[in-house]
């Protein structure tokens, strides 16, 4: 599975309801899973955290009840791990402990637990607890599943284009590595990533007349495409999850001399993630074939991008870190259109 | 063991008295007779969780000496 098709599983899991019970006591794991069987849950058991990780990573659980002390992993080590990765941080953990002093808590929250159940603990309040739980589990789902939505509409206009083929994922790289390259936290390193699939989005609201012409557009029409910034910021805009990659979104067209669209913003007005993917945009666009022109050689579309930063259109600071990354042959190569180069810790 | 460890234990092994005690008192069409038993069982493992911290006053270590 290349690292696009993780990003954005497009089917959420199809076990609902399974709760994973993390407990080196046989007897208390045994107990949790009588009780929360008897509230329709479907339950798996792991002794110690490494076990938990290994069945985690096999079954997808939807909340985990895990005890703190265990051998091996402990609950704590085992919750951190969870936490840190993308692909688990959304399942709520729930650490069970027969310590209520405060500071076995704050280490557990400062691990990420959700949630804590004190031993001896009473049945009615953990199957509350674990419904509860459950509710919210499931809207994270629906977010995960309406984010893929999204995606896989921002990949049906590459497909209404045949030209650009590839552009998307071309782009998710290189504006990924440019991240990297700055510098940028792995938060905006992902929503360069997602940007890169997601800064057209809006050209599914653009007709096919306009889109797809083969010569010049007449000023009307040209209007008519600017569109395709707002129609887009407008589509991301209900997601929380895609909060960053919106200013991409909406501003990748923008100029630093306020001469770009849709709002014409100047200098630093420009948010940095859509700067980023502007440089990137242009020189995939320059450098692959479109009906109305051959592909450029990359010195070429290098000089472009100086020319642009002479007109003052874009910033010279982030135009060298790419034509470094150009120069030094440090762009992801990617092999038929999978971005394969890229290997970003958080698409594990 | 240390004084922590056990008492962490103890209350691992009466919470799972308590637990399962719960859930056969949910079990409906029970005789009397035998739910009486098993609150018996509850009131008594009540009664040592209520127990536990007493058996836990052990003076806390010595300061080492200069």
């Amino acid at each position: 599975m290349d690292e696009a098709a993780i990003d954005w599983r497009l089917t959420s899991s199809p076990k609902q309801n399974t709760v994973l019970i993390v407990d080196d006591l046989e007897g208390n794991a045994r107990l949790l899973e009588a009780i929360l069987r008897s509230d329709g849950h479907r339950c798996i058991a792991a002794s110690n955290g490494q076990e938990a990780l290994a069945l985690v990573d096999r079954d997808h659980p939807d909340v985990i009840l895990m005890d703190v002390m265990m051998p091996h992993l402990d609950g704590l080590q085992a919750c951190r791990q969870l936490k840190s990765d993308p692909a688990t941080r959304l399942i709520p953990v729930v650490l069970l402990t027969a310590l209520q002093d405060s500071d076995s808590r704050i280490r557990g929250l400062e691990a990420g637990a959700d949630d804590f159940i004190s031993k001896p603990f009473n049945g009615a309040e953990l199957r509350a607890r674990v419904r509860s739980l459950m509710r919210i589990k499931c809207y994270t789902d629906d977010l995960d599943s309406a984010e893929a939505v999204i995606m896989s509409l921002a990949l049906t206009i590459e497909a209404r284009d045949r030209t650009t083929e590839g552009h998307c994922q071309r782009l998710a790289a290189y504006a990924a590595a440019m991240g990297e390259a700055m510098g940028l936290a792995a938060d905006e390193v992902g929503a360069l990533h997602r940007g890169g699939y997601l800064h057209d989005v809006g050209k599914v609201g653009i007709p096919d007349a306009v889109l797809l012409k083969p010569g010049k557009l007449t000023p009307v029409e040209f209007e008519v495409l600017k569109q395709h910034t707002v129609i887009g910021d407008r589509l991301c805009g209900e997601l929380r999850s895609l909060h960053r990659v919106r200013p991409i979104v909406r501003s990748h067209h923008e100029r630093l001399d306020g001469s770009g669209y849709p709002d014409g913003l100047r200098g630093d007005e420009v948010p940095l993630l859509a700067q980023i993917i502007s440089v990137v945009d242009v020189f995939d666009a320059l450098t692959t074939e479109r009906p109305y022109k051959a592909a450029w050689s990359r010195g070429q579309a290098i000089e472009e991008l100086h020319n642009d930063v002479r007109r003052g259109w874009r910033a010279r600071g982030i135009t060298d870190v790419f034509v470094s990354l150009v120069a030094n042959d440090r762009l992801p190569v990617l092999a038929g259109t999978e971005a394969r180069a890229l290997t970003r810790g958080s698409a594990a | 063991m240390s004084e922590r460890n056990s008492l962490h234990e103890c209350k691992n092994q009466i919470g799972i008295i308590l637990g399962f005690v719960e859930l056969l008192l949910d079990e409906q069409g029970m005789p009397d007779s035998r739910r009486a038993d098993l609150l018996e069982i509850q009131r008594a493992a009540q009664r040592l969780v209520t127990l536990l911290p007493s058996l836990t006053t052990s003076p806390p270590p010595a300061l080492p000496t200069a």
